[in-house]
């Protein structure tokens, strides 16, 4: 069976905290080269991997992960709080 | 693992590599055939130092030798896949191998092409050590053959 592409916005966010790459490998328990693989999503983690990167950064899974290409993070946000907006 | 080298050098490494150690067999075997003097001794030492050199460097300093020979338990998810991937073609690589040699073996006794592989038959201690060679060093070679280049900025 063939894998499906999961695209991630992996780079942003660690760009955003001022990780680096060894740093987030150190805590996600893998290579630094595994992070570099991920980032250029080369590289579907497991579920496990995904929830351990997603506990660093905080994040629900559907904020880092998609099987679609990701909006930037600002445009997604500003979708989400004109529907709120929108239901109040 | 360090993959420093262009795939097209690696490629030609492993190549070389795996030439030179047919050809360090034979040489070999020639000699425990028919005994050993400096006509042989010569391109014996000089195909066992660029067999050396070669394996150096497509192995050694791509750290691919000691990436293969890691425990499970020092790799992560990406790299068991990879260690995976490479042990698996490189076994299959070496089955097929001494599965051919075998069939050479088998012919050399019972066929009426035997005379074409009477060199068989000399293949004792030489062939037993590229035999080795092989099985330590071919997932390791898959993966300098197959692997993409990595450039890693930390």
């Amino acid at each position: 069976m063939k894998k499906r592409k999961l695209y991630n916005r992996l780079r942003v966010l660690r760009e955003e905290r001022g990780l680096s790459r060894q740093d987030l490998a150190d805590q996600i328990g893998v290579n630094v080269q595994t992070v570099g693989y991920l980032e250029r999503m080369e590289y579907s983690p497991s579920l496990d991997l995904a929830f351990r990167i997603c506990d660093v950064f905080g994040l629900p899974v559907e904020m880092v992960f998609s099987t679609v290409p990701m909006k930037p993070l600002s445009l997604e946000l500003l979708k989400r709080g004109e529907r709120r907006e929108s239901s109040s | 693992m360090r993959m420093q080298s262009t795939r097209s050098s690696r490629r030609l490494g492993v190549a070389v590599n795996y030439l030179s150690l047919v050809l360090a067999t034979a040489i070999a075997g020639w000699g425990e055939e028919h005994g050993w003097d400096w006509k042989l001794g010569g391109p014996f030492i000089a195909v066992m130092v660029i067999l050396a050199v070669t394996f150096i460097q497509t192995q050694v300093r791509t750290g691919l030798f000691t990436f293969i020979h890691r425990k499970v338990e020092r790799l992560d998810e990406r790299e068991r896949e990879l260690s995976y991937e490479s042990l698996r073609h490189g076994y299959g690589i070496f089955a097929a191998l001494a599965l051919i040699l075998l069939m050479l073996l088998m012919i050399s006794y019972d066929s009426s092409f035997s005379k074409w592989f009477t060199w068989i038959h000399s293949m004792g201690r030489p062939f037993f050590m590229a035999m080795f060679y092989a099985a330590h060093t071919l997932p390791a070679a898959v993966l300098a053959w197959n692997h993409d280049l990595v450039k890693e900025e930390a």
